[in-house]
């Protein structure tokens, strides 16, 4: 058996030529170092199997030579050779099978390489069992989400007819005592205890709704003028109260996100600036945008009665009343809302308040969160 | 084990069925690793002069239907076996001959005991009922180590030939469905399935079935096969009742590729 020549001898890759019989009949000397080998006459015609590992063995048999059966060639295929001295080295090889079913081989060591896949299969491991994890939190995240919904149903419905049947009840029972000229100022009086306890009741449920509503899904893929929002809301105010705030503001642009959810956190935002000012409320709405014109920030100001800087460290959370329980109707829940709803539009809320003076809300939303393009006319 | 849920044609377009010859005795020609049908090709010819041939496509090779693939239902290959059995009802066959190659030769043994009548025989080519040493009483010819390293031989070689992440659709899919092409090499087998496959080949036992094996079976056996060697024959054609074992002078795991003409000689001797 003589060598390949020295011509392969000077290649810097193996060639090898094995047999039908899957016995080597000739490699060159790069193949001869690999497999810690002095010359070809040693390893001439020992089966393949004995030069490679017993996994590789296996995936030749099983996989590899099918594949040069049917195809003729197989390529870039990673295998483990095992030297004379028992080392294993990772190859990569490119096989080509003859008529004759005799094979040729041209391969070279791929150490870093072994050890890139190995790592990158770690990786992707790994990232599976994640993946596995994060699709059995979502269904149960889905579960928990559709028991919410059915509590927040419950508490809309359950709830709210019997206290608004209480209500009914006091107000009937009020207007008996009046007709009747009773003169009963205790039970007067307690009677309007009652009634005002129902409506902070009412209030409450309504807002705690709202609360675990703002945790829901939405479709946050609408295209929402936010213009159209604030006069919205100012329009439905004025219908509830007669009593209209001076309102100034700048023309809002078109952004993205849920119709419904922006609604409601404009509405708590508004109806916030107003109540700490009940007598004669002013209102400054303005806005800027980022230089990449990405995001937006809008500025709602009020005359209020402002807070302490310890208090604007609570005002976003949730069943914090932070002034005179008694004055000023709400439940406590109505800031918290907005809050739980910027945070779904991938905003942020914060605010700047002197006592006295009047405090000032600020809410960056991104204009364009899920790369829709902006309206031309969303620049205003 | 009769599947009523699908249609003759689901099952066809399921295993890619395809139908070649005219005999009147049917035979049923099961591929076996890193491969597909076209590994029958060879032998073709010569077979179907005699006889009908069904052959197929196991779920995740070659023009099968991968969005068919279940984890769950092909974890063992008890799911292989249910699809065999699918194919001989949806075109109302009995008493078939069942030809597989290696762990097809489990796939036709299983099924043959699950629906009796379906297959009436069975050759089994260079078929291995376990791989694993199970020392001193049985030598596979592997420890576990040796499979697992081919198990990762297969995922590095998958990253260069198909698509590596395929895993990860598979896990995000919640129907186990996959979805995309399959690379063109490898005889168009799917990484996932080809793993799943090696694993629920590789690391079962069915020795205790060959006993339970009616079908009048046929062991063709390379004289030099390092997956399955001829001891394995050996064993098969001890505990497999009406067995006979036949060793042809052949090299590797393939005998119907690469001695096409001893191994066609040899299923015609036998089927008749």
């Amino acid at each position: 058996m003589s060598p390949c020549g020295t011509e392969t001898d000077l290649l810097p890759c193996g060639i090898a030529k094995i047999g039908k019989d899957r016995n080597l009949l000739n490699c060159n000397r790069y193949a001869l170092d690999l497999l810690a080998c002095g010359s070809v006459d040693d390893i001439a015609g020992r089966k393949i199997s004995e030069l490679v590992s017993v996994g590789t063995q296996i995936f030749l048999d099983s996989y590899v030579y099918p594949m040069l059966l049917n195809e003729g060639r197989a390529e870039e295929v990673q295998l483990i050779l095992k030297s004379l001295a028992g080392e294993t080295k990772p190859i990569v090889a490119n096989i080509r099978m003859n008529a004759d079913q005799t094979t040729d081989w041209a391969f070279m060591t791929c150490v870093n390489r072994d050890q890139l896949y190995t790592e990158l299969l770690g990786a992707r491991d790994t990232l599976q069992a994640q993946t596995r994890e994060l699709g059995r939190l979502n269904a149960r995240s889905q579960e928990r989400q559709s028991n919410l919904q059915a509590f927040c149903q419950s508490l809309s419905h359950d709830f709210s007819g019997p206290i608004r049947r209480i209500r009914q009840l006091i107000e009937l029972a009020l207007m008996d005592l009046r007709k009747g000229g009773i003169e009963a100022p205790e039970e007067f009086e307690m009677l309007g205890y009652a009634l005002k306890n129902s409506e902070v009741l009412t209030d409450l449920t309504t807002g705690l709704v709202g609360y675990l509503v703002a945790d829901l899904a939405v479709s946050h893929d609408e295209t929402v003028d936010l213009e159209e929002i604030i006069s919205t809301v100012l329009s439905m105010r004025e219908q509830q109260d007669p009593t209209k705030p001076k309102v100034q503001r700048t023309s809002l642009p078109t952004i993205t996100g849920s119709k419904a959810q922006l609604l409601v956190l404009f509405k708590n935002l508004l109806e916030n600036a107003i109540k700490y000012n009940e007598n004669d409320p002013e209102i400054t709405i303005s806005h800027s945008e980022n230089v990449a014109k990405s995001r937006i920030v809008i500025a709602i100001k009020d005359n209020g009665i402002g807070m302490s800087a310890e208090s604007l460290e609570k005002v976003f959370d949730p069943f914090t009343r932070l002034n005179l329980e008694g004055d000023y109707k709400g439940s406590g829940l109505g800031l918290s809302i907005v809050k739980k709803m910027v945070m779904n539009h991938d905003g942020d809320i914060w605010a700047e308040s002197t006592p006295g003076t009047g405090s000032t809300f600020y809410v960056s939303l991104p204009l364009n969160p899920r790369g829709h393009p902006t309206r031309p006319d969303s620049d205003r | 084990m009769r599947n009523l849920s699908l249609t003759k044609e689901a099952i066809i377009k399921r295993n890619n069925v395809t139908i070649h010859g005219t005999g009147s005795k049917v035979m049923m020609l099961a591929h076996g690793f890193g491969c597909d049908q076209r590994m029958w090709r060879f032998v073709l010819p010569a077979l179907s002069e005699r006889y009908t041939l069904v052959l197929f496509d196991y779920v995740g090779s070659g023009n099968s239907d991968l969005s068919s693939f279940s984890v769950d239902k092909y974890a063992d290959l008890n799911g292989y076996a249910q699809d065999a059995v699918d194919i001989i009802d949806a075109f109302e066959l009995k008493d078939v001959t069942f030809v597989g190659h290696s762990v097809s030769s489990m796939i036709g043994l299983i099924a043959s005991i699950a629906s009796p009548g379906a297959i009436a025989e069975l050759i089994m080519v260079c078929p291995s009922p376990c791989f694993l040493n199970d020392l001193p009483e049985y030598e596979g010819g592997f420890n576990r180590s040796d499979l697992e390293e081919l198990l990762s031989l297969m995922d590095k070689n998958y990253i260069g030939w198909a698509n590596y992440l395929a895993p990860l659709v598979m896990g995000a899919n919640s129907s186990e469905a996959l979805i995309g092409e399959l690379s063109g090499s490898f005889c168009s087998t799917d990484p996932v399935v080809a793993k799943a496959f090696a694993k629920a080949t590789f690391f079962s036992d069915h020795r205790s079935l060959l006993p339970q094996c009616s079908a009048r079976t046929l062991i063709l056996q390379s004289a030099s096969d390092s997956l399955a060697s001829v001891h394995i024959g050996e064993y098969i054609h001890q505990h497999v009742p009406d067995s006979e074992l036949k060793i042809i002078e052949a090299e590797g795991h393939c005998l119907h590729m690469t001695d096409p003409e001893v191994a066609a000689r040899s299923v015609i001797d036998f089927a008749g």
